[in-house]
């Protein structure tokens, strides 16, 4: 007869309770746990605010925040710089085109706009109906407008013996019409 | 003061003490949710970090180690299910005390097996046994045989009722037997 004792499921499954890891295990474990735990710390602000961001609440705040710091000085920088300057966008459509160039994109010097403006505006006081006279030059591809290398337009002018008078100055012209810039006397 | 509101009130030293509190616990039920030493090692530290950084959220309506072990074993559960086509083992050593228990010998006289060569095949059999179950029939096996919780514990740790805790316990130690059927009477 068999006098083992009966083995049940249960007892075998206990005896999974010795399986054990050694004492220097524990040292390991605790090193690591305080390692990772600096790590998680020092991850933790980005965790942080990603969490916010998970909130369509704060999303919408963001946004606001976001016009507010950006969106409001560029706006009234903008007017503040039209108040303050003669430059303005351009309305005159009534000269004849001359020639259409190619397109290429301008670069405005907006500083030096305005310095042209102010010395040409007194020129034109002074001589009558002339502003300056081209002797090359581009137009923008509408062909109404005429313009210098440093961003100066005009929107009327006419051409006589290989010359160009130019006058109804200045306009700045927006930098979406590109004009190629040409050498300009005056 | 309790340790646990010693740490919502801001002593992180005191987290030390609860880690080496249940440090040995959290890590049994994870190894033998695992059968991996090496991820049972991480699992269980990832479960005391998520434990402290959300410390606060603990409010006292289970006991302090059920809420513990329910972080560690979703932490556990969730690494397997994102790698459930990975199965290596990797074992802790058996205490010597196995191998004078009056099971062990009874296994030993069955299977007519030299004791020590049966010590590692026995408990290769047993972790590739437990591997075979579902997660979820493999958690409550663990939680309710090896680490000796009660249904009602279980239950908590596992957000389900006593009713399924007891089902699932049954039909895994079904299946469990026959996996196991040369070893079991």
């Amino acid at each position: 007869m068999d006098q083992r004792p009966k083995i049940e499921l249960e007892d075998l499954l206990k005896l999974k309770r010795h399986e054990k890891p050694e004492s220097e295990f524990w040292n390991e474990f605790d090193t690591g746990l305080r390692r990772k735990s600096l790590e998680a710390l020092a991850n933790k602000p980005q965790g942080f605010f990603r969490s916010l961001w998970a909130h369509k609440w704060m999303q919408q705040v963001g946004v606001a925040a976001a016009f507010a710091i950006c969106g409001v000085p560029a706006y009234f920088g903008v007017h503040t710089y039209y108040a303050s300057s003669d430059v303005k966008p351009e309305t005159d459509n009534s000269t004849v085109p001359v020639m259409v160039a190619s397109i290429a994109e301008p670069t405005v010097d907006f500083a030096a706009i305005e310095r042209n403006t102010r010395e040409l505006e007194s020129r034109k006081r002074a001589s009558g109906r002339v502003d300056f006279v081209v002797d090359s030059y581009a137009v923008d591809p509408s062909g109404r407008r005429l313009m210098n290398n440093q961003g100066v337009a005009a929107s009327g002018f006419e051409r006589n013996s290989n010359r160009t008078y130019v006058h109804d100055l200045v306009k700045a012209l927006p930098r979406e019409s590109a004009v190629l810039p040409v050498s300009l006397s005056y | 003061m309790l340790i646990v509101e010693r740490v919502q009130a801001g002593d992180v030293a005191a987290f030390d003490i609860l880690v080496h509190r249940y440090r040995e616990r959290l890590y049994s039920v994870v190894y033998n949710l695992t059968s991996n030493r090496e991820d049972a090692m991480d699992l269980a530290q990832e479960a005391f970090i998520k434990a402290f950084q959300s410390i606060n959220s603990f409010k006292g309506k289970s006991s302090f180690y059920t809420w513990l072990y329910r972080i560690a074993i979703n932490n556990t559960l969730s690494h397997l299910k994102r790698h459930r086509n990975r199965h290596f083992f990797s074992f802790d050593n058996i205490e010597n005390e196995m191998s004078q228990s009056d099971v062990f010998d009874a296994v030993a006289s069955k299977v007519k097996t030299e004791k020590g060569a049966l010590l590692k095949e026995l408990q290769e059999r047993l972790n590739e046994a437990l591997m075979k179950l579902s997660l979820k029939h493999r958690s409550v096996v663990v939680l309710f045989e090896i680490e000796g919780l009660s249904h009602e514990e279980i239950s908590a740790i596992l957000k389900c009722s006593v009713g399924t805790v007891r089902s699932r316990l049954h039909y895994a130690k079904q299946q469990l037997k026959v996996y196991l059927k040369d070893l079991v009477d």
